[in-house]
């Protein structure tokens, strides 16, 4: 019976939403909602994969109550290429949200001290779910405070619920004088975590920074200490582990320039662990060391637009492990570069932007990226998009190599309301099984009203994060038909 | 049973969107800071400004790249009490890199972040970029997803059209 709750409650708030958007809109009664429909059949198998998420809000000022509901019949999981079955609610929640108060009840997601105390979130392209379900408040007693308190439980995994709490605060001081650029705050949380096949665990952090802010540059320094009451079997066999972490971060804007310089630094000594906690990264390259076990890095970047028709940036990271396992094995330090100009206008009409990254990881690889991408305006209405991408990875462990990849892509678009885009990849990399070495994959859009669109392709898509028609997402590698129709209502 | 209930979630979705094909909805309530600490409300723009606004995230290349497009919007209707309010869904990870690309880039309308993605959920946005039109009533007569050379043209229809249908909206004074 607690099991159809949710799909019951779905049913009745759809049905209102259908109802409620007939009539007309009012300042207290609203209703707002998106939805994709995704049907995908296979080239060579035939295999039929339909995935639906719809997203439903009905407002009734100052309260909302919302639904996320998931429908995979199946779905082809990006990670372990299996079909799933599922109809699922991935949220369910009712909201308050006027001054000073903002509250949640069901699901949240929250942040604390930049994600060195918590961070739940969900992320359905990545196949993740750690958000919780409980309470969340975010409440403005005065103007010089802010508070937010959370209570839940984790949905981590069914078989082992984590008990989530955490709390922050950030005062402003000389409020008073009309100056909110000086804060300080302070965070905690709790994360007990049972589960039938780890002992349990029950994982503290504790964070202090502050903030200053001026017209012309902005410092900001958090420290965080986590304690890990790691459980053998009783309490009395536990065994109490530490870490901790700091992160400072400085912005310069000089007066009278489109000029700007960033400065991140970490270092974080054992800080993370589950993914729940999950701080800044200090790096242009996520998959690079960014668990807070054991790393330290800094990061420059400087982007400038001197004068109009040109947009200047480039950037520097440097990162390392503090410490190595053993003395045989070398630390993994890592540098990155990135470089861009963007030269719009100039010739008119015109858009030309050239990018390069380059990426070193001592003793292990070489990874550079160059692209070069142009758009230009054929009309008031038809524009036509070309971009070029060349990757170089080399490998010197374990095994010395080299790959390539190639990316050419060709769009044109009519006033935004039709999208063609036609994308050739191609790399030398030895395939492994039945992968394939060239991908090639087009696709037509056609938007029926401004929140309503379709789009159908065929082809082969490599998959990962593309950016395909003015939009990024994450694609799955496929093979055959792909039919979506997105909407906002 | 079950699939039952499926198929009454699928025919209602389709049937609420069909719905909604017609509808203009109240724009949703927010608060958010902006990237000097100052909170912005939206109950002191709706009704004040006619509001353009875009969810966008640092690492989001089509958004980026309608910028300079939205700060020439900005300067060409400013006058008209038009705001150009651009809403940075980046995480608290990424968060720190939205100041310094708007200062460098020389960017002069207002930039939000919205950390817990509190306010892009709120909107009910699903992809990025995404833009809505608020007008001086509250409404929102134009949203749009997605962005290529040329949307501009359709971004200033709409703003246009709005204008048109207030009679005159006149300097910070709505209508």
């Amino acid at each position: 019976m607690f099991k159809k709750i949710p799909i019951i409650t779905t049913l009745l708030l759809v049905a209102a939403g259908a109802c409620f958007a007939l009539l007309p809109t009012t300042e207290i009664l609203s209703i707002h909602g998106s939805n994709e429909a995704i049907y995908l059949l296979t080239d060579e198998e035939g295999d039929e994969y339909f995935t639906d998420r719809l997203e439903l809000d009905l407002n009734l000022h100052p309260f909302t109550i919302g639904v996320v509901a998931l429908i995979y019949q199946p779905r082809l999981n990006p990670f372990s290429g299996i079909a799933e079955y599922q109809t699922d609610f991935s949220q369910i929640f009712l909201k308050y949200n006027a001054k000073p108060l903002k509250a949640t009840i069901g699901s949240f997601t929250s942040t604390l001290a930049k994600g060195m105390v918590l961070r739940t979130y969900e992320d359905i392209d990545v196949d993740r779910n750690w958000m919780a379900k409980g309470a969340y408040l975010e409440i403005k007693p005065w103007k010089d405070l802010e508070i937010k308190v959370l209570g839940g439980r984790g949905e981590a995994d069914d078989d082992s619920p984590d008990n989530i709490y955490g709390g922050e605060f950030t005062a402003y001081p000389l409020s008073a004088l009309g100056i909110y650029g000086l804060s300080f705050s302070g965070a905690i949380s709790s994360v007990g975590y049972t589960s039938p096949y780890l002992p349990t665990s029950d994982i503290r952090h504790y964070a202090g920074g502050g903030k200053f802010t001026t017209d012309f540059f902005t410092v900001s320094g958090i420290y965080a200490k986590k304690t890990d009451f790691f459980f053998q079997d009783t309490p009395v066999q536990s065994e109490l582990r530490y870490g901790d972490g700091y992160y400072i971060n400085a912005v310069a804007t000089p007066p009278f320039t489109n000029l700007s310089v960033n400065f991140e630094y970490k270092n974080y000594n054992h800080l993370g662990g589950m993914d729940y906690f999950a701080p800044p990264y200090v790096s242009f390259f996520e998959q690079t060391i960014s668990n807070a076990q054991n790393e330290k890095g800094y990061l420059i970047e400087i982007i400038s637009n001197p004068i109009k028709f040109l947009r200047l940036r480039g950037g520097y990271a440097h990162q390392e492990e503090l410490t190595t396992f053993s003395p045989e094995i070398p630390k993994q330090v890592i540098d990155e570069a990135v470089a861009s100009i963007r030269v719009q206008e100039f010739i008119p009409k015109t858009v030309l932007e050239v990018f390069y990254e380059l990426e070193h990881e001592e003793n292990v690889t070489d990874y550079d990226r160059g692209r070069i991408k142009t758009s230009y305006q054929l009309t008031d209405n038809h524009s036509i998009i070309t971009s070029f991408e060349y990757e170089r990875r080399r490998e010197t462990f374990p095994v010395e190599s080299t790959f390539r990849d190639l990316t050419g892509e060709l769009s044109f678009s009519w006033s935004g309301l039709f999208i063609a885009s036609l994308k050739y990849e191609n790399t030398n990399q030895e395939p492994a099984g039945d992968e394939r070495d060239s991908w090639t994959w087009g696709e037509f859009l056609y938007k029926l009203t401004n929140e309503h669109e379709i789009s159908v392709g065929y082809g082969q898509l490599r998959g990962g994060k593309t950016c395909s028609g003015g939009v990024c997402r994450y694609e799955l590698p496929f093979e055959g038909l792909r039919i979506r129709i997105s909407s906002l209502f | 049973m079950k699939k039952i209930l499926l198929n009454s979630v699928i025919v209602l979705s389709l049937l609420s969107i069909l719905a909604g094909l017609a509808y203009a909805g109240n724009a949703p309530y927010f608060s958010l800071k902006d990237t000097k600490g100052r909170w912005v409300d939206s109950s002191d723009l709706y009704g004040n400004y006619l509001i353009f606004i875009m969810f966008w995230s640092t690492d989001c290349e089509a958004c980026k790249d309608s910028m300079p497009y939205l700060q020439d919007i900005y300067d060409d209707y400013y006058y008209e009490g038009l705001k150009v309010i651009c809403i940075a869904t980046d995480s608290e990870r990424t968060s720190d890199r939205v100041k310094p690309f708007i200062s460098g880039q020389g960017y002069t309308f207002t930039v939000l972040l919205d950390t817990d993605q509190y306010v892009r959920d709120t909107f009910n946005v699903n992809q990025e970029p995404y833009y809505f039109l608020i007008n001086w009533d509250g409404d929102i007569p134009f949203s749009y997803s997605g962005f290529t050379p040329g949307t501009e043209a359709v971004f200033k229809d709409a703003i246009e059209d709005a204008l048109s249908a207030s009679e005159g909206g006149d300097f910070f004074g709505g209508k």
